[in-house]
């Protein structure tokens, strides 16, 4: 049994610290998933938190069908799908990069494998992309979700998933092609 | 095939969420169309940027604010099965009961010398006519003992116990236990006779194993008739080594009526909770917890019918044995020596047997140490397991 199930298993019997452990161990994807749908951080910990509630909440309907962490994704999938309805009911503020609510940290070395500039370009980029479209990327490309999963997480078809990510594929080429005309800006 | 239809495909063949047709198609297309080659290869290392992106923290860790929430979030149930709390509560209650026990099984010597006095005080209250409880079966204090009996008691320890006909709240509640040889001239005369008795008293036998000369018997007589049954028992033949043994429990027998009760509510209480659950593993938790008390219940209220035969009735055992004609010289020398080693076994057994009932009772008196105990070690566990639960 793998150590998620395990916690799993003892979150679901009640014991509170074993929940805390999950919520420790995945608190940084979930946050950073929140906060690239978001792009503020105030509001990127509450819908964190959220997803986490969430999470506990559903924990019963998780039979370890699939691993915790495609699980996981999934639900905070879905969080984030029903807060971007919320927030376009409400307004809709384009909000723009902002590399210090993104990055407080210098990068690692890991990261600088690509250079900051580069990784900076996305993160500018994927905020100017629509939000529905940012969250199917992102599902895919940095959380690993197949189709048919992001597919039931946002209540979609598999149709309109693939039409999404290619959407979002084809505007985010365009937009770093832009960028790419208008000379390395800083992103601010 | 147009490249902007195959530009949605470009996108699914890189997530390898294609069929193999489409891959085929995909594959040919590329190879004859610069545009798209171009395009996919910027596909590819955007999702090479993308999946490099880095994780970020956010500004206060979450665990805290989400088991707080959590904390909070959750239901009363949850609350009442898991929480330390209730744990340390119960605990509490426990100690509180515990102490109240050991105070009061302090003043409790285990047979008074004043013992005379206070079962007058309980005379003077079932005369006062306060019947209930009914411990003791009604219809046989109906008069069906003989009259002469009561003037025939000797005054001993528990003479008086045969003159109480009703039970009161206030009646201690005592376990006799006799024991005794009787030699008689004929078995055939004896066997007959106590059948006749046993009829009069409402006894009845619980044990007997017979041979040819001798007849071992633990017979069971209402406690009010034994005094009677004994002075009956001497007509028939000589009774040797005969001894009685009371055992007060009257503590035992109203902490079992008290635990009884407490088991009933806390059952009614966890199966109104049962009516609230909701959830599935609430609703699991609770049915076993209330199959946990009821199997305690039954339990304690089997013990607790235990305790009330001892007390309605006295176990006498009686080994019978037919007379022999006197023998002469050695035989004579050997059968004295054999009566005194048979006395001695009596003796002894009489003795274990005593020391079985008081253990008997001791255990009953310790049952909240135990689980307490118990408890005790349970929350401990979990909480251990809890700990190294990473
Ligand atoms: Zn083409």
């Amino acid at each position: 049994m793998s150590s998620d199930l395990y916690l799993v298993e003892q979150a679901k019997r009640g014991d509170k610290e074993a929940f805390g452990y999950l919520v420790e161990k995945y608190e940084k994807k979930i946050f950073s998933l929140a906060l690239r749908i978001c792009g503020q951080r105030e509001e990127a910990e509450d819908l964190a938190q959220e997803i986490f509630l969430k999470v506990y909440q559903k924990l019963n309907t998780y039979q370890g069908e699939a691993a915790f962490s495609t699980w996981l994704y999934r639900v905070a999938a879905n969080t984030c799908f029903d807060r971007l309805r919320q927030l376009k009911r409400e307004m809709s503020i384009q909000k723009e990069f902002n590399e210090r609510e993104f990055y407080k940290k210098a990068l690692t070395p890991e990261e600088e494998f690509f250079n900051r500039q580069e990784i900076l370009n996305i993160e500018k980029a994927l905020q100017t992309l629509p939000e529905d479209l940012r969250l199917v990327l992102l599902l895919r490309e940095q959380y690993g979700l197949r189709y048919e999963e992001i597919a039931k997480a946002l209540s979609l078809n598999l149709g309109t998933v693939k039409n999404r990510i290619f959407r979002a594929r084809e505007k985010l080429r365009k937009l770093l092609m832009q960028q790419g005309e208008g000379g390395m800006d800083s992103g601010v | 095939m147009e490249c902007n239809e195959v530009r949605e495909l470009l996108s699914a063949y890189i997530d390898g969420e294609v069929t193999a047709e489409e891959k085929k198609q995909v594959e040919r297309h590329l190879q004859s169309c610069a545009g798209c080659r171009e395009a996919y290869g910027q596909y590819v290392d955007m999702g090479a940027v993308l999946k490099m992106l880095p994780f970020l923290e956010p500004d206060t860790p979450l665990r805290e604010k989400v088991q707080d929430k959590i904390k909070y979030k959750r239901n009363i149930l949850n609350r009442f099965i898991w929480s330390e709390w209730v744990a340390v509560a119960v605990a509490m209650v426990l100690v509180f009961a515990l102490g109240i026990t050991a105070i009061s099984l302090s003043g409790l010597t285990l047979y008074p010398k004043n013992e005379a006095v206070e079962v007058v005080r309980d005379k003077a209250v079932s005369v006062a006519g306060g019947p209930s409880e009914g411990a003791l079966p009604d219809e046989q204090n109906t008069g069906v003992l003989p009259a002469k009996s009561p003037a025939k008691f000797a005054p001993d320890l528990t003479g008086e116990e045969a003159t109480f006909k009703t039970t009161s709240t206030d009646e201690r509640k005592i376990v006799k236990t006799a024991s005794g040889k009787l030699t008689v001239k004929k078995l055939e005369d004896f066997d007959r006779w106590l059948a006749q008795e046993l009829g009069r008293v409402n006894g009845y036998v619980k044990f007997s194993r017979e041979e040819k000369e001798i007849r071992e018997l633990t017979l069971m007589i209402p406690a009010d008739k034994l005094k009677s049954f004994v002075d009956d028992l001497k007509k028939q033949g000589e009774l040797e080594s005969y001894s009685e043994n009371a055992e007060d429990v009257t503590k035992a027998y109203r902490d079992m009526e008290i635990r009884i009760k407490n088991l009933e509510s806390e059952i009614a209480a966890v199966r109104a909770l049962l009516i609230k659950a909701q959830k599935v593993e609430e609703i699991l938790a609770v049915r076993a917890e209330l199959n946990r008390l009821t199997e305690e219940l039954e339990i304690t209220k089997a013990s607790f019918e235990d305790l009330k035969q001892n007390v309605a009735y006295s176990t006498l055992n009686l080994k019978v044995v037919k007379e022999k004609t006197a023998q002469i010289g050695e035989d004579s020398l050997f059968k004295n020596l054999g009566k005194k080693i048979k006395e001695q076994f009596v003796k002894a057994f009489n003795n274990f047997f005593t020391v079985l009932i008081k253990l008997f009772f001791l255990l009953i008196y310790l049952l909240p140490y135990l689980i307490l105990l118990l408890l005790i070690i349970f929350f401990v566990y979990r909480f251990k397991k809890k700990k190294s639960g990473t």
